[in-house]
């Protein structure tokens, strides 16, 4: 069997405050094969971009640490790497696309230089070379005119635009790993369908793997083949998309679908919700951390977090799922 | 581009013509009658009247004012009330020592104060950090004389590498000149150190902030590059104004420097024509310094534009 293309180990990462130390990622365990996209599915504040940015090594380390698990990457442990050895990866072999396209770009460098910087880096070609390959690039991800807008700054493009060039700087050395941190939560809905539909064209035609976060279920179903729900930090639940969106086991999971499924239905009635907050993480305690706002929490909910279990393909950390086996059996 | 730098240029004419209105009334409102003072003190009522026509005193303001303005444009500024040589002559002659001080102390304060605020801001808890921190309260707080006694007791008097006062002109050779005024330029240049540091280290961190900076890095770029092509050029506009005002207020405003190690130069001309009440010195002065400020912000301006895309277009 092939070795996944990344594979995450028990990822956590911690936030130094003072003598104290904040868990925000607990025991984050996924992977994905070459080609395929994985979603990741949460809250703001679940801990997706921090995932995303332990990965890439873009923490940032005066507050962030990685205090425990792997990321291998084509067999190796990019937590381990160092520091140069990482940056010759960044922008060559993994990627990354910002959330926000207003301010991920330069305000006073053209555009084509900005793309054209990330060949001249890891490819060593002169600038006027790389400017070549930048304008089959701005043609790659239908930026039309490209000649002309090469040579324009960030505040001459709309945001769908620059997310574009952000694209095409991320894709410009054909990465086998593309991580989108909500690439289009910042952008107008029908820009939005433009962009995901880009970012799929462009896996399937370099065969490259995607890491999508998101929060929005409509993308992950989509665009992913395989969904990670995050939950204060920890795997709620994983599973293959269909296998998710038709048998989800996590309360959670299920309450995020039950809102877009309401919304699809036409019901006129109060939009469902998950009652509550995600819970602050100074305050974790050996429960589960859904159990505030769970219809279903039982009393070992209260004592003991659940652990993830299941199958290879769906897991879940939910007591219900362990009740459900034993009834089963 | 082009036509940015005309707005400016234009900006500029109505700054300029309002320093000179102040500066006409300015002779014109001042206690004391210009001709009786030119006259002397022990001219009769008849000729202290022919100076005030010679001088076209008697004419309206209107008209004084004109003719005033046209003598200006033409580079005319009068004579000296004191030493009766030409204005600009004496301005002439006093400009260089004034000019090459004020470029050396702020080439010196840039080349140590934007490397000093650099680091500071990359390294906030670091020792460079605290150092300059610490440093510029000091280079703000500790007066220019003092520094300047300083350095005069142990490198020109103890080291005895730098004279301990005056000026050698440019006709001396260019390096003599130099060589004269390291002293003074070091003395002042504290100040400026402190204060472009300063100004530095916040621009630089407020951009490190930035999403672009993060978006360098995910680029795999190094830190040098990052520096070199994101963070400095963004960080440009804050550290230029100041480098700017800095160096218009140098030109104007080194009375102390120049006295302390005796240089004959335009601020010791200021002070001195002030205290003899050399009005025509003074206005031409005035009017030289508020042009060094008119042209040095139009330079700052195009400079902005230069650095922001943003302000071109």
């Amino acid at each position: 069997m092939n070795l996944p293309l990344l594979s995450v180990e028990n990822l956590s990462v911690s936030l130094d405050a003072g003598a104290a130390s904040v868990p925000l990622v607990r025991n984050v365990s996924f992977s994905i094969d070459r080609g395929e996209t994985l979603c990741l599915v949460g809250e703001s504040g679940c801990g997706k971009s921090l995932t995303a940015l332990a990965i890439i090594g873009l923490l940032n380390r005066e507050v962030m640490q990685v205090s425990s698990g792997r990321i291998l990457f084509e067999g190796r442990d990019l937590i381990s790497l160092g520091a140069g050895e990482m940056r010759r990866l960044r922008g060559d072999r993994i990627a990354i696309v910002f959330q926000e396209p207003m301010t991920s770009l330069n305000p006073v460098q053209r555009i084509g230089r900005q793309i054209a910087e990330v060949i001249v880096e890891h490819r060593g070609v002169s600038e006027a070379d790389a400017l070549k390959q930048v304008l089959r690039l701005l043609d790659l991800v239908r930026i039309p005119d490209a000649a002309r807008r090469a040579q324009e700054f960030p505040h001459q493009l709309s945001g769908g635009m620059r997310q574009r060039v952000m694209i095409a700087m991320a894709l410009a050395l054909q990465p086998a790993l593309l991580i989108a941190d909500e690439p289009t939560t910042a952008l107008d809905v029908t820009i939005q369908a433009q962009v995901l539909t880009l970012i799929d064209d462009l896996r399937r035609e370099f065969d490259t793997s995607v890491l999508l976060i998101t929060h929005d279920l409509g993308v992950v179903a989509e665009m992913a083949d395989r969904v990670v729900v995050l939950y204060a930090g920890s795997v709620a639940e994983q599973a293959d998309v269909d296998d998710l969106f038709d048998r989800p086991v996590h309360p959670y999971t299920r309450g995020l679908l039950g809102a877009i499924r309401q919304l699809n239905s036409g019901s006129r009635d109060r939009l469902a919700e998950i009652p509550g907050n995600v819970p602050n993480p100074v305050s974790l305690d050996a429960g589960c951390a859904f159990r505030k706002r769970c219809a279903s929490a039982m009393p070992i909910c209260h004592s003991e977090r659940p652990p993830l279990q299941g199958d290879g393909l769906h897991r879940s950390a939910c007591w219900l799922a362990k009740v459900g086996e034993e009834v089963m059996a | 581009m082009t036509g940015y730098v005309l707005g400016r240029l234009f900006a500029a004419v109505p700054v300029l013509l309002a320093v000179a209105v102040f500066v006409f009334l300015l002779l014109s409102l001042v206690p004391g009658d210009p001709a009786a003072l030119i006259a002397g003190d022990f001219a009769s009522p008849q000729q202290v009247e022919a100076v005030r026509q010679a001088l076209g005193l008697d004419q309206p303001l209107l008209q004084r004012f004109l003719s005033w303005m046209g003598r200006m444009l033409r580079g005319d500024f009068g004579l000296s009330l004191f030493s009766r040589i030409p204005v600009s002559q004496l301005i002439a002659q006093r400009i260089e020592p004034t000019l090459i001080l004020s470029l050396m102390t702020i080439v010196i304060a840039v080349l140590f104060a934007v490397p000093l605020g650099l680091v500071a801001a990359y390294r906030p808890k670091g020792v460079v950090a605290r150092v300059t921190m610490a440093g510029a309260v000091l280079g703000f707080s500790v007066p220019v004389f003092v520094v300047a006694f300083a350095l005069v007791y142990t490198l020109a008097l103890g080291l005895r590498w730098f004279p301990v006062q005056g000026y050698k002109p440019l006709s001396q050779g260019a390096w003599a000149a130099l060589h004269s005024l390291v002293l003074p330029a070091i003395s002042l240049s504290f100040l400026y150190i402190a204060l472009i540091a300063r100004v530095t280290r916040a621009a630089v961190l407020e951009v490190l902030r930035e999403d672009y900076v993060r978006t360098a890095h995910a680029k795999g770029l190094a830190n040098r590059k990052i520096v070199s092509r994101h963070v400095l050029s963004n960080a440009a506009v804050p550290i230029i104004t100041v480098i700017g005002i800095g160096f218009a207020a140098l030109l104007g405003g080194v009375v102390v420097t120049e006295t302390v190690f005796s240089i004959p130069g335009l601020g010791r001309l200021t002070a001195d024509s002030i205290l003899r009440r050399d009005y025509p010195v003074v206005q031409a002065l005035i009017l030289l310094f508020a042009g060094v400020y008119v042209v040095v912000n139009l330079a700052v301006d195009i400079l902005y534009a230069v650095f922001d895309p943003r302000i071109r277009y």
